[in-house]
């Protein structure tokens, strides 16, 4: 269905009605200018047949240059049963009644008034065509004003609709610059009377989705605290246990380590959905980096792989250290994690046009094709099997990106010898 | 030596029970925090492993009372919450270490024993990463079960490592720590030392880190 548009649709009732007024005006006028003609024209040939009568005009006098000879009154006198002057175009004879009278002579309807004086008969007639033409000019003259009207009010009524709607324009922004977490009712200030309860409306639906927003991480963040204390009951009992079945501890202690994993990454993730602190701090990114990767060195160690970091130049980025440590962390577990055993993952911080750039480099598998476009979803794994992994990392590492102002890239490198994870800055 | 265990759920607390039993501890496990403060004030124990989710009171409000009531014992806290506030809030109010759910119980063996230590004023003698220590007294390090005495430059070298465990030092930083003020610095100098101390006690006491230098593992 096409959307209604209201300055098309107030446009078209306006125009609507002007027309009809324009119609009536139109009509009455007509038929005004019909009667009032009638009477007045009446009235002028009485008095030229009252004239007529005593003195006879020249017949022969040329008509006034401006004047219509349609428009000429045609005057006929008898006198005594003979004709003693007529006007061309009328009957020459003799009318049996005096007074106004409507005839048809020569094809044309004629409005005649006839006056007899003992002997002399005196007849006046007007073509019935003028007096139409008259109450139509008339009528034409009453429509003027509001044919005009119509195109005038469309330019004034267009102008202030575009000044109201205009207004909306800054709730418009509002709502598209909002983000998920964004709360807060939108402001009703400058918004047209008539919008208002549509934005009241909004916030209170903003509150409600608000509610159920928080309710939902509150959950994810509850349910992995709660999940701790059993993993940890778990954990510890398999610690105690005796016996030297150590083949199947170590499978069970797998197992716990990997749901501990995730319920570590829940609530990482839990933690960077909740609001922004106000007033970060400025993060010394090359020492982050070299924490960062200090905490993966025994992994890499573990894994027989080689972990490098170069540290181009120092570099201050204002953000969350700890939120960046989380992003610069999974990042780099990553690669070690898709890293085979003597392979090499290298962590570079540049400057690329002033701008604090990082890269995580491995000699990994790869990215499978055609999963570039979910990379970044929760619980989505590229990986091969065998390689463990909670499929939120990356998901993780993009939020903590976001939410410092800054842009995760991941892809295959050029070489084809692995995948290559760069940050920076997100201008 | 006697631990006193606060901790509400069974399985957790059947399995520290018997964990630490057999490493020698007496564990008395107490299940609330009513309960928990009287044993707190009857005392007897080397160190309490205080669990923050208890019914009837929470733990930072045991600790709390403990506390003010003049009660000194070591408290390390063992829970589920790892929110940068609770665990503030939990060193703020007196205890010795916090320890976030799950985790193995030899690290919980660790703390203890390092919280043992500190009490007993052995703290400052000893350097401690992952499974290296560092006499400073004796300059011994061990490292896997093998201990080693350094020379004074290895133990420097060892030293400005292990006071931060997991830190990375970069080639000139360390150089910077063993050689004095306008002593004349030998290239491969550092390789050198760190090769004889990975010789002494093994290639894992010190691990490099490509474009940037060495570390020891955190404990």
């Amino acid at each position: 269905m096409r959307p209604v548009s209201l300055r098309r649709t107030a446009l078209g009732w306006m125009t609507a009605l002007l027309a009809g007024i324009g119609l009536a005006a139109m009509l009455a006028a007509y038929v005004l200018a019909q009667r009032e003609a009638s009477d007045f024209l009446d009235g002028q040939l009485r008095q030229v047949a009252l004239n007529a009568g005593s003195g006879l005009p020249d017949a022969d006098a040329p008509p006034a240059a401006d004047q219509d000879p349609e428009d000429q009154l045609a005057v006929t006198i008898w006198k005594d049963g003979q004709l003693l002057r007529s006007d061309r175009g009328v009957d020459e004879r003799r009318p049996e009644r005096t007074g106004y009278a409507d005839i048809v002579m020569g094809g044309e309807t004629w409005r005649t008034y006839a006056t007899a004086n003992g002997t002399t008969m005196v007849r006046v007639a007007q073509r019935e065509v003028v007096r139409t033409e008259f109450a139509r000019h008339a009528a034409l003259g009453a429509l003027a004003p509001l044919l005009l009207l119509i195109p005038l009010s469309w330019i004034v009524v267009g102008w202030a609709m575009n000044r109201v709607l205009g207004r909306l324009d800054d709730l418009v922004q509002d709502l598209a610059g909002r983000g998920a977490t964004a709360n807060g009712p939108l402001a009703a200030r400058g918004v047209p009377a008539e919008v208002a309860p549509l934005v009241e409306a909004m916030n209170g639906l903003i509150l409600r989705l608000q509610a159920a927003l928080d309710a939902q991480k509150r959950f994810v963040a509850d349910a992995a605290h709660e999940l701790r204390t059993p993993l940890a009951a778990m954990q510890i009992q398999i610690d105690a246990l005796v016996g030297d079945d150590g083949e199947r501890r170590t499978a069970l202690a797998g197992g716990i380590n990997r749901a501990s994993r995730l319920v570590d990454q829940l609530l990482r993730l839990a933690r960077l959905d909740d609001d922004i602190a106000e007033g970060r701090g400025s993060v010394d990114l090359g020492q982050l980096l070299l924490d960062c990767v200090a905490d993966h060195v025994v992994i890499a160690q573990g894994k027989d792989i080689d972990l490098g970091v170069e540290i181009e130049a120092p570099a201050r980025i204002p953000a969350d250290g700890d939120e960046l440590a989380t992003l610069f962390a999974n990042l780099i577990d990553n690669a070690l994690r898709y890293t085979p055993a003597g392979g090499q993952v290298d962590v570079t911080l540049r400057l690329v046009d002033g701008e604090a750039v990082v890269s995580v480099c491995d000699t990994g598998c790869g990215l499978p094709p055609g999963s570039a476009s979910r990379l970044f979803d929760r619980f989505f794994r590229a990986a091969p099997p065998g390689i463990e992994g909670t499929g939120l990392g990356l998901a993780i590492a993009r939020r903590g990106a976001e939410r410092n102002g800054l842009r995760l890239t991941v892809e295959n490198r050029r070489d084809g010898q692995g995948v290559i994870a760069v940050v920076c800055s997100q201008a | 030596m006697r631990v006193l265990l606060i901790e509400d759920d069974r399985m957790i607390g059947e399995g520290l029970s018997h964990g630490l039993s057999a490493e020698g501890y007496t564990v008395d496990w107490v299940r609330d925090g009513a309960t928990a403060e009287t044993a707190m004030r009857d005392g007897g124990h080397a160190l309490v492993l205080l669990d923050l989710g208890l019914p009837g009171g929470d733990g930072l409000q045991v600790l709390r009372s403990a506390r003010a009531a003049g009660i000194d014992t070591s408290v390390l806290i063992v829970t589920a919450r790892d929110g940068l506030d609770s665990r503030i809030a939990g060193l703020d109010l007196g205890a010795d270490d916090y320890l976030v759910k799950p985790f193995e119980l030899r690290e919980l063996l660790a703390r203890m024993r390092a919280i043992l230590r500190r009490r007993a004023g052995r703290a400052s003698a000893r350097l401690v990463a992952a499974d290296t220590e560092l006499d400073t007294e004796t300059h011994a390090l061990s490292h896997a079960g093998t201990v080693a005495s350094l020379s004074a430059r290895e133990y420097a070298l060892m030293h400005a490592l292990m006071e931060r465990p997991g830190r990375i030092l970069s080639r000139a930083q360390i150089e910077e720590r063993i050689y004095g003020w306008g002593e004349e610095v030998e290239s491969n100098a550092v390789d050198a030392i760190i090769l004889t101390i990975r010789r002494k006690v093994g290639k894992g006491a010190i691990l490099n880190v490509r474009g940037a230098g060495w570390m020891v593992p955190k404990p």
